[in-house]
């Protein structure tokens, strides 16, 4: 298969307390395909393992089994010379736009570092590539010679999002990309992302919190619960009918801008799983309101649905057990 | 949805198009505290040949007498003269030598030890890091001038000496804030990104990390220049130090202290050049980081 590939990947972290080590499972056999030209998001709640996929796709954390493969090829086997070629195609913009710029380095510097990464390139050429990167991304060419203080938090995502595209890469990983802006300016770099994904032809591996975002910007997602794929699909099937218990208590908990609106999952939600201790079986069935007998001892696989997606409930494979 | 890229008016602070160095501004630099350290260089590099008197010339005669605005003070001893009629003014002059190289190579050695040591515990972590923690900790339970005894007892005392003292008690400082900068520094999000980007150790090394802890050893640095001074004029007091007839600022107050009562110039003028010192360098300090700062150079 080309382009981005997640087999079977798992990233565990070994912590010490006073009671000894434990194994936090931060990312536990997930699969998943992002195919060319589309935008698959991760969705899930804090700490269920999101942006430890991402790292682990920039290879910026090495995973404890299984691999992300890279036009069929895994990451942890490539030479150093493919690791360098995968650089050049995969680039990434981050949650904090504060934290992701040097504040010491002029934007002229900030955006030609990935190039001169690569390349050796005359100082003409690169000022002439950093000048069409500040108008892909909306800025005026003279904000190369700015350090980052003097912009605020909407123009420096834009910054790092010419950074991201200096190379030319094929496929960006957005951590994030908008949760950190003043909501008055997540429109635009919204529409930003979506029309260089347009014009680039790029492929987006998305990690989000926000729903709305989601459903706005993706063709595929995955929904992430500690750190487990618990479902999977297009985006218009999931948004539109959600399979998983947890997709539904996730999609209930959007706000909606409706006084008179109940959220209908709200109780009975307190019981929180943790990546330290995961639940047994099926790691969700302490919040899961359908939760049954068999729930508590078999982990339910990832299965394929008759309308091409997949979720991982014992709701959802044969006939259901008797109810408890 | 329909995809709209409208030229979002975007506003950027309006910034001085001047070439780096005019954008230095010329206002804040600290003139008074330049002129002063400039004097001290000059003081120490000249040293004896630009002292009106010769500073270990004894004249009993001469003795104590006060500076030139004081009754019974003259213009030929213009800040007096001490116990035994060495005139002060020149005795500053020459101590300002001894000084000055305690503190050059004091911090130079102990900066450069101590910066590299926590940069490699800092970056390397693990067993590098427990190692030089360890170090640290041991060098710092040990009392200075405990160290500074042995160290006299086994070797001449002397300015080697008292540099090496130093140079062993303070490196342990910059190691540790090094570190710590370091540990930190490593985790922001444009370190990660430049090793998405492609970049080398090396590059992200000198490029991302050594710029950004240049705040804090400019400040260390200047910080240390008054307490290398005081530090050399304790060991000197208690005989540990520079030793006679060769001069120090502290080796003037301690000489002094036991005739403050009746001469105080002897022990007021080496002080008040330690205070200017130190002052003059903790105020360039905080100039020279501001000046290294993007964020505060163009305010």
């Amino acid at each position: 298969m080309m382009g981005l590939e997640l087999r079977d990947l798992s990233k565990h972290f070994t912590v010490r307390s006073d009671r000894g080590k434990a194994t936090v499972r931060a990312v536990e056999r997930v699969n998943l395909g992002i195919p060319e030209g589309q935008t698959v998001a991760l969705v899930g709640e804090s700490g269920c393992g999101k942006t430890t996929i991402a790292k682990l796709v920039l290879k910026l954390e090495t995973p404890t089994s299984g691999a992300v493969t890279f036009d069929g090829k895994s990451l942890e086997e490539m030479s150093r010379k493919e690791i360098k070629d995968y650089r050049r195609q995969v680039q990434a913009v981050f949650q904090d736009p504060y934290a992701s710029l040097n504040p010491r380095l002029t934007v002229r510097r900030i955006i030609t570092e990935p190039i001169l990464a690569h390349y050796k390139r005359d100082r003409a050429t690169l000022n002439a590539r950093v000048a069409e990167l500040l108008e892909i991304v909306g800025l005026p060419p003279r904000a190369a010679d700015l350090y980052p203080h003097e912009f605020s938090g909407g123009q420096r995502q834009r910054i790092a999002i010419a950074r991201a595209l200096a190379l030319n890469p094929r496929i960006i990983i957005l951590d994030e990309p908008i949760s950190a802006l003043d909501v008055s300016i997540r429109a635009q770099v919204l529409n930003l992302l979506m029309d260089i994904q347009e014009k680039f032809g790029l492929t987006y591996l998305l990690i989000a919190h926000d729903l709305a975002l989601v459903e706005h910007l993706s063709t595929r997602v995955a929904v992430i619960y500690l750190g487990s794929v618990v479902e999977t699909g297009e985006s218009e099937q999931i948004f539109a009918a959600p399979k998983h218990p947890y997709t539904q208590a996730l999609l209930n908990a959007v706000p909606r801008p409706d006084p008179d609106y109940v959220p209908k999952a709200a109780e009975g939600f307190d019981d929180t799983g943790s990546a330290l201790e995961p639940p047994s079986g099926c790691k969700f069935h302490l919040r899961c309101p359908h939760a049954m007998a068999v729930c508590k001892t078999d982990n339910p696989p990832l299965i394929k649905l008759a309308d091409g997606r997949e979720a991982a409930c014992h709701l959802l494979s044969g006939p259901p057990p008797a109810q408890v | 949805m329909t995809v709209i890229l409208a030229p979002t008016p975007v506003t950027v602070a309006d910034a001085p198009q001047l070439p780096f160095l005019v954008r230095f501004r010329l206002k804040g630099t600290p003139w008074i505290p330049i002129l002063i350290l400039l004097l001290i260089i000059v003081a120490a590099m000249g040293g004896e040949s630009i002292a009106p008197h010769d500073p270990n010339g004894l004249d009993l005669g001469a003795a104590f007498r006060p500076p030139f605005w004081q009754a019974g003070g003259s213009y030929d001893y213009l800040l007096g003269t001490d116990n035994l009629g060495r005139d002060v003014l020149s005795r500053i002059i020459a101590g300002a030598r001894v000084s000055a190289i305690v503190v050059l190579y004091a911090i130079g050695f102990s900066g450069a030890i101590g910066t590299m040591l926590g940069i490699m515990a800092g970056y390397f972590g693990g067993i590098v890091d427990m190692i030089i923690v360890r170090i640290t900790e041991i060098m710092m339970a040990i009392p200075t001038l405990a160290l500074a005894l042995i160290f006299t007892a086994t070797m001449d005392p002397g300015l080697s000496t008292v540099i090496i003292v130093i140079v062993l008690t303070y490196w342990t400082w910059y190691a540790r804030i090094i570190r710590s900068e370091i540990l930190s520094l490593r985790e922001r999000d444009y370190v990660a990104f430049a090793k998405v980007a492609g970049c080398g150790p090396v590059t992200i090394f000198l490029r991302h990390l050594v710029p950004n802890i240049f705040n804090t050893l400019v400040v260390l640095m200047t910080l240390q220049v008054g307490q290398v001074i005081i530090f050399e004029a304790s060991l000197s007091f208690l005989g540990v130090g520079i030793q006679p007839p060769d001069t120090s600022w502290g080796l003037m107050l301690a000489d002094a202290r036991q005739y403050i009562t009746y001469a105080w110039w002897g022990i007021t003028m080496p002080g008040i050049a330690i205070i200017l010192t130190c002052l003059s360098s903790n105020l360039i300090g905080d100039w020279l980081r501001d000046l290294l700062d993007p964020k505060r150079r163009q305010l």
